[in-house]
């Protein structure tokens, strides 16, 4: 049985260089594949770092931010998902809540030199910016009402998209919420993420006792929340909720989590208590797991204080590294399509657990035991989100 | 929602009476210009001396200004309201900006330009990020509840209020500081003195920031309350008030139609960017505004809206 104010996910959508679409992301995680590259073939760069890039199969218009391009296509397949026209969309309060990184930043490293060489730059490169807030955007190509906002809350942007956008609906403010994330690789993240020393030089492992830090990558995962109401009406054929969502910040540091993670306990037990569930009713965690030794110990930790030993959890960063604010987006995608599929897959590249962590993720795809599962996301900044998902039985 | 504390730094100084007194003066304050590749580009600056305060001195001593302007004006709002700083424990923290801490993006940039890109600094790095600002005001007034960053062109601040409510409304939090921050930089004056098709804009910069808590909440001030946001197609749907408050004045939007359909629904219709400069967040300080007038009982109440291509944002705010 479902409630009134139950949030049903009823559309999915994914982009990543782990595939152009959901059944791609399934066969990758199936086979155990890993498109990492060796450096990024986007820009130039003098650092030699690999990345996850998306083979992108249509070209980015002139003027357009490979973020949104990104996203549009995840969009139009979460739309489809949810078998949602465009018209379809006009009918009904609307909202767009993305998180990004990248695509909110002006850095347009070429338009920068140019300017200060010539204090006379081509003002049309940063066109692409202003034209380019992701939300606003997606808002106004599909003609929407409802609100339209765009989250900044670095790694975790994608999970607090999608948690604003399940209070929307709970506030009565919109039907259907278009929310997720999208980022793309870029050479301002990638000189930063070097300078802070935490880029591996190899494929990235999480929670393995040799992991040497994070791969970055890039892609965008969409989902579309919609209430209980507006999916009956539809009689979509969805059996996915979105349960919970938490946020509490550590106090603690502008780039590294609390040793303790007092932050990404507490979201971790009011999604928990949210979604009316115990600890042992979590059937695996979607964890943040970017590679770097602060982060996947830090998250380790909390996970076995709270779970316990033998909770099943993976990383996916393994097959798409970390796509900061897409990730969050992705993460939820690929926590949403396991649950329905009712199988875990194993994340890549872990084969030593670390003294230090004292749990290992998954490494089998196994069958899934129960019905809810977590997907966590750790930012810059200290903030620590956390979403939970649910299977719900029988239809609508 | 009510509106429990104000804290505001703009062109004005720092503080809500500097604000009352900048409008009580009655002087339009004139704006600094300069000339941008043979364009005239008119701004307000903050000054250098109301972005120091002695007691945050060592909190801000690594912070670029947009994290300054930011980080004091979430602090007077919690001073203002008079409320003791340890029950912000598990307040939530929310700034909403256009265009970010973009100074430290184009500062970052100068490292890859002059240095190299393996030469480049972590500090500003990490302070480049959106939301670099809020995890100051968290980590520096030990504020440990949700901590959010929004960006948008068109009225972030309203957007940011969305969440407020939520989060008030379900009891997730007792008290909310909700604010909007703008700056301005070398770069950004470049591209809006480019931008600007029309003369007489005026670009500003600064941070407002509200306590917010629900009306049933106890507290020593009570400026007003403000709704949470709408979202309407056609100006004859808005709520009637006694006064109309535009959020014009960024470089974005230009709703020539909707502004004149306004006239029709509203006999008094002001704009404050005169006073603070346009930005992307100046429905925050417009909404600053709107609060001090209430409480004075210079007006019942005020609708302030913000035009976007699909129709209108806005909130009213009451006694």
């Amino acid at each position: 049985m479902t409630k009134i104010d139950t949030i049903f996910i009823s559309g999915l959508g994914a982009i990543s260089a782990a595939g152009s679409n959901l059944k791609e992301h399934l066969n990758t995680f199936s086979k155990q594949i890993s498109n990492i590259k060796n450096k990024p073939s986007i820009f130039e760069t003098e650092i030699d770092n690999p990345v996850f890039e998306v083979d992108l199969k249509t070209k980015v218009p002139a003027l357009q931010m490979r973020t949104y391009t990104l996203a549009e296509i995840a969009i139009k397949e979460a739309l489809q998902n949810a078998k949602l026209t465009e018209n379809d969309l006009l009918n009904k309060r609307v909202g767009v809540c993305l998180g990004t990184t990248v695509a909110c930043q002006l850095n347009d490293l070429h338009f920068y030199k140019e300017l200060k060489e010539t204090e006379n730059a081509d003002i049309r490169r940063v066109d692409c910016f202003l034209d380019g807030n992701i939300a606003e955007k997606t808002s106004r190509k599909y003609k929407l009402f409802g609100p339209a906002t765009t989250i900044v809350n670095a790694c975790s942007s994608g999970v607090d998209a999608i948690g604003i956008g399940m209070e929307w609906i709970k506030a009565g403010v919109c039907d259907i919420v278009i929310t997720g994330g999208a980022d793309e690789l870029s050479l301002i993240p990638y000189c930063g993420f070097n300078s802070l020393g935490i880029l591996s030089n190899e494929q990235c492992r999480p929670f393995d006792k040799n992991r040497k830090g994070l791969n970055l990558g890039e892609g965008a995962g969409i989902v579309i929340l919609e209430s209980a109401n507006s999916a009956k009406k539809r009689r979509v054929e969805t059996q996915l909720e979105l349960a919970g969502y938490a946020c509490f910040a550590d106090s603690y540091h502008p780039t590294a989590p609390h040793p303790e993670g007092i932050g990404l306990t507490k979201a971790i037990l009011d999604v928990i208590k949210q979604s009316q569930v115990s600890t042992n009713d979590i059937s695996f965690i979607n964890a943040h797991g970017t590679s770097t030794h602060e982060n996947d110990k830090v998250e380790g930790k909390v996970l076995s204080k709270i779970f316990g030993k033998d909770i099943d959890f993976i990383s996916t960063k393994g097959y798409t590294g970390h796509s900061l604010g897409a990730a969050g987006g992705l993460e939820a995608v690929f926590t949403a399509i396991m649950l329905k599929e009712n199988s875990l897959y194993s994340g890549y590249a872990f084969t030593d657990i670390d003294p230090k962590i004292g749990i290992a993720p998954n490494t089998q795809k196994k069958t899934i035991k129960g019905n809810i599962a977590l997907s966590t996301s750790l930012a810059f900044g200290g903030s620590n989100s956390v979403i939970a998902i649910r299977k719900l039985e029988g239809n609508l | 929602m009510k509106i429990a504390g104000i804290g505001i730094i703009y062109r004005g100084g720092r503080g809500i009476e500097s604000l009352k007194k900048d409008f009580l003066s009655g002087d339009t304050p004139m704006p600094k210009t300069e000339k941008i590749n043979g364009k005239e580009y008119n701004f307000f600056n903050i000054k250098n001396d109301d972005l120091k305060d002695v007691k945050l001195s060592r909190q801000l001593r690594r912070a670029d200004k947009f994290t300054k302007l930011s980080l004091l004006a979430a602090n007077d709002a919690i001073k203002d309201s008079g409320i003791e700083l340890e029950k912000f424990g598990d307040a939530s923290v929310i700034l909403s900006t256009g265009y970010g801490p973009h100074s430290t993006t184009f500062s970052f940039l100068d490292d890859i330009l002059e240095y190299g890109e393996k030469s480049v600094s972590p500090i500003k790095f990490s302070h480049s990020v959106h939301n670099s600002a809020v995890s100051y005001i968290s980590m520096n007034l030990k504020i440990n509840g949700r901590c959010l960053t929004i960006t948008d062109f068109n009225a972030p601040f309203y957007k940011s209020l969305l969440s407020a409510q939520s989060m008030l409304g379900n009891s997730q939090t007792e008290y909310v500081i909700v604010g909007g921050t703008d700056e301005i930089s070398q770069t950004m004056k470049y591209i809006s003195a480019e931008k600007s098709n029309k003369k007489g804009h005026i670009f500003g910069e600064g941070s407002v920031f509200f306590v917010l808590t629900n009306e049933k909440t106890k507290t020593d001030k009570n400026y007003c309350s403000i709704s949470s946001p709408f979202f309407i197609d056609t100006a004859e749907k808005l709520p009637s008030a006694n006064m109309c408050v535009l959020d014009i004045g960024n470089m974005i939007c230009n709703n020539e139609d909707k502004i004149k359909s306004l006239k029709q629904q509203y006999s008094i219709i002001e704009k404050y960017y005169p006073y603070f400069g346009e930005m992307a967040s100046i429905s925050a300080f417009n909404c600053a505004v709107s609060a001090i007038n209430i409480d004075e009982n210079n007006i019942k109440n005020t609708i302030n809206i913000s035009p976007f291509s699909q129709g209108f944002i806005g909130v009213e705010l009451g006694q």
